[in-house]
Order: C-alpha cells, then structure tokens, then sequence
C-alpha cells in the first residue's frame, strides 16, 4: 500500500496515537520536557501561532539530555586516559622542573623558581627586601 | 476517481476505475491555467478559488462515465515540507506543541500564517520521525469551496513529490526523484522507500542557474542536491543511479539522456500496471510522465 499524506486529514498525528500498537508506554518512564516552556501555540485548526520566536532550547528534542550525557562521559574518560598514558607511560615526557619554592612570612611573599639550566626567576613583595631574603630573615619585627 | 495535478500551466487529469482490483484508465487529458500561482507567495491571490472552480467543472464535463471522486495532488512550490524527530515518549499534545514550537523556528516571522499538518513516519531509540507539510492560510478550504461549487468531492490533497513517487519501483536502494517545470526543480531522496528528504530549487534554463529555495534537507544535503542536478544538466551519470524523472517542460538534455541513458529514467504511471488507457491514444513516455501525479495519486 502507497503512503499518503492527505492536507485534509487535520489529524494524522493523533490517528497514528490512537493506533494501540503505538500507544504502549513503559509505567513510570520520565518524560522529557513540558508543553509549556516554549512559546509556540497550537488552535484546534492546526495553525502554527508563535507568540514570539525564540531559539531556546527545545523541550521536547528526542533522547537531548540522556545523549549529551553520554557524549560528555566519554570526553572526559578519553581525556583521563590520555592523561593517565602520558604521565606513567612515557617518562620522557615527565616534567622534570622543580615546583616553583614559596616563602610567606608577614613581611611578605616570596616565589623562587630555579628551573635546572635556566635563568632563576624571582617575585617578591616590596616588604622584602634582598637583604632579608638573603639572611633568612623573613620575621616582620627585624 | 479522478486524479487531478497542476504542472506548470496545465491541469492534468486521470480518471480510472478499478475492475476486479485491476486499474484501468478511462482516460488521461489536460487544460490550459492561467491563475495558478506559480509559488508560494502568489498563493494568496483570491483568483485561485475560482480558476480551480472552472478547472473542476471543465473536468467534470469531460468525464466518461460520470465521476465525482477527486483526489488532488499540490506542486511543492506552494508547501513547506520538513522532517522532524520528537520524543515518542511524549504524550500526543506535548508532541504536537513541540513539533508548532520547531516548525515556527523554520518559517520564522512567516509561521503564524502557516498551517501544519503532521504524518508520523516511524519509531527508532524512543524517537519518532515524522513529516511535516505546512502550507499558507486554509489552502484545503480553497480547494473544498471550489469543489462544492463545481458538485465534486475532494478526497485528498497530498504533496505532488509523495504522489508521483508512488509510480516508481520499490528498491531498496538510493534513488533521486526529480521533478522539473519551467522555473523549478524540485528533487527528493528516498532509501529503502524511506523519504530522506527533498529541496526545491529555482532553475533559470537560460542563464543555466540553479538556487536553492527551501526544503526539508540542510545545507550540506541541499549542496549535494544541487551539485547532482548540475551534473544531471551536463549529462553526467549520477553518484547513486538511478534518477528517476518526470515533468513538464523537460530539459532538452534531460529528454536526449533519458532516451540514451540507463541511469535516467522517466517516471512511467502507466507502463508498470496492466492497465489500459480506453479512450483516445495512448501517451508516449516523454507525455506520460507528465501524468505521473494525476495517475500516482489514484494508487491505493
């Protein structure tokens, strides 16, 4: 049998409904989205009435949040791996730089960071001064 | 039953009759139109009722033996034709509301003077394909007002591309149809008989021009579309053949390759079913393909 798509047959989509077959649900499934979080209205004569367009999210997109689920799942259990292979598999590519040496005292902060052949990078606060840091002074009342 | 179509600037029709579930054809023929709009925008012009009034009555006075049952087929120019996919989880007026909510998305501004109508196509992972034809203003009504002037009953009306695909072998593989006129073309996607989409474009023969107009296909789909008809146009096999096409009138090209070239074929209404046109001669194929949504539409 051909199919037919009759512009007079006003409801299609509730006949097809109606169809037994089709209405089996599964007791207490969650429905995705509400009829009332979009603008658009629907007459009885089926015309399309938009209040006012607007492009937020559709309520009703089949499977939308249960997909976007999984996608981001896997992203970051690919990202774990990748990260994972990285730091216990290849050793070569292990940072070997020290981790950057802070002083905190009252006087102020100090960050020290000797990376191995390169050029010492110092930061330090106002409140201290070479001399301090170079006595391991780092008590306010001196 | 009669089928009635509107190519270009004639109303063709069929009347057929069924004896012992066989079709016959009674007979095939077409009038002259001058106030069918040629688009969707001229749609709206207060002529129409009354042309199609006349083309119901002349067609009526030509019926042997007298018939009353039309079935009308509607150029895709004057309908807006998307494929949705909602929750089939969703109750029935959630759906509808969601299916109002992405077809005003698609017409924008335009949607309010829309009407919809919506055809569940089938159910995969909870989620439900479906076909959604809008068209402007009460386009039906027009049509059941002209006919209620004219004593005839309008049985249908449906989408000429969905009627004239009705003529075309069931396959299981990839097929184009193509439907051409003077200023359009329109060409629809079908797998397995499963509609994957259609896109109507602008064609300017003289300048060789093809634009896309809308369709139910996005942009990626639309380009691939166009770039088959091009190569269509310049004679080049296509990707996924065959490539069945109809209309009126045909491109010179498109009659030389479908009389040279396998992968080209004409829709052929009649050729395919043992029935008989019995009165007046019989259509040769570049003529009977026009008649490929008069006929297609009759098809139970």
């Amino acid at each position: 049998m051909t199919p037919h798509f009759n512009l007079l047959d006003e409801n299609a989509l509730e006949t097809a409904e109606k169809d037994v077959s089709r209405q089996q649900k599964p007791a207490g499934r969650i429905r995705t989205g509400t009829s009332d979080s979009h603008t658009a209205q629907h007459s009885s004569s089926g015309t399309v009435k938009v209040d006012s367009p607007v492009s937020e999210p559709n309520p009703g997109a089949a499977g939308e949040g249960q997909s976007h689920f999984w996608l981001w799942l896997l992203l970051l259990i690919a990202i774990a791996a990748g990260l994972g292979y990285f730091l216990y598999f290849q050793p070569s590519l292990k940072v070997e730089y020290p981790w950057p040496e802070f002083r905190i005292s009252p006087a102020g902060i100090e960050i020290r960071y000797q990376p191995r052949g390169g050029q010492d990078f110092f930061l330090r606060t106002a409140a201290m001064t070479n001399r301090e840091l170079d006595e391991g002074q780092t008590d306010a009342s001196v | 039953m009669v089928g009635v179509s509107f190519l270009g600037n004639n109303a063709m029709y069929a009347q057929l009759s069924y004896e012992d579930a066989t079709p016959v054809i009674e007979q095939i023929g077409h009038l002259p139109v001058t106030q069918v709009p040629a688009n969707i925008e001229s749609l709206a012009d207060p002529e129409l009722g009354s042309e199609v009034n006349r083309v119901f009555r002349a067609i009526s006075e030509r019926l042997s033996p007298p018939d009353q049952h039309f079935r009308i087929a509607i150029p895709s120019e004057w309908l807006h034709c998307y494929l949705l996919t909602v929750d089939s989880t969703l109750e029935t007026a959630e759906k509808r509301s969601f299916l109002d909510w992405e077809s005003s998305q698609r017409l924008g501004t335009f949607a309010s003077r829309f009407t919809a109508r919506y055809y569940p196509l089938g159910e995969r992972d909870e989620s439900e394909e479906v076909l959604a034809i809008l068209f402007p203003g009460d386009l039906p009504e027009v049509f059941l007002e002209a006919a209620r002037s004219a004593r005839v009953t309008v049985q249908s009306l449906e989408p000429d591309i969905f009627v004239s695909w009705n003529n075309v072998p069931k396959s299981f593989g990839t097929r184009y149809l193509i439907k051409f006129t003077d200023q359009t073309i329109s060409v629809s996607q079908y797998k397995a008989q499963r509609f994957l989409g259609t896109g109507l474009f602008r064609y300017s023969r003289r300048k060789g021009l093809i634009q896309y107009l809308r369709g139910s296909v996005d942009n990626s789909r639309a380009k691939a579309f166009q770039t088959t008809l091009k190569g269509l146009l310049k004679g080049e096999p296509p990707k996924q053949a065959p490539v069945w096409i109809y209309g009126n009138p045909l491109p010179r090209q498109i009659r030389m390759l479908s009389q040279s070239d396998d992968h080209y074929r004409l829709v052929s209404p009649i050729s395919g079913w043992e029935a008989a046109v019995r009165s007046g001669e019989g259509p040769d194929r570049l003529t009977e393909c026009q008649y490929a949504e008069a006929i297609g539409i009759t098809r139970i």
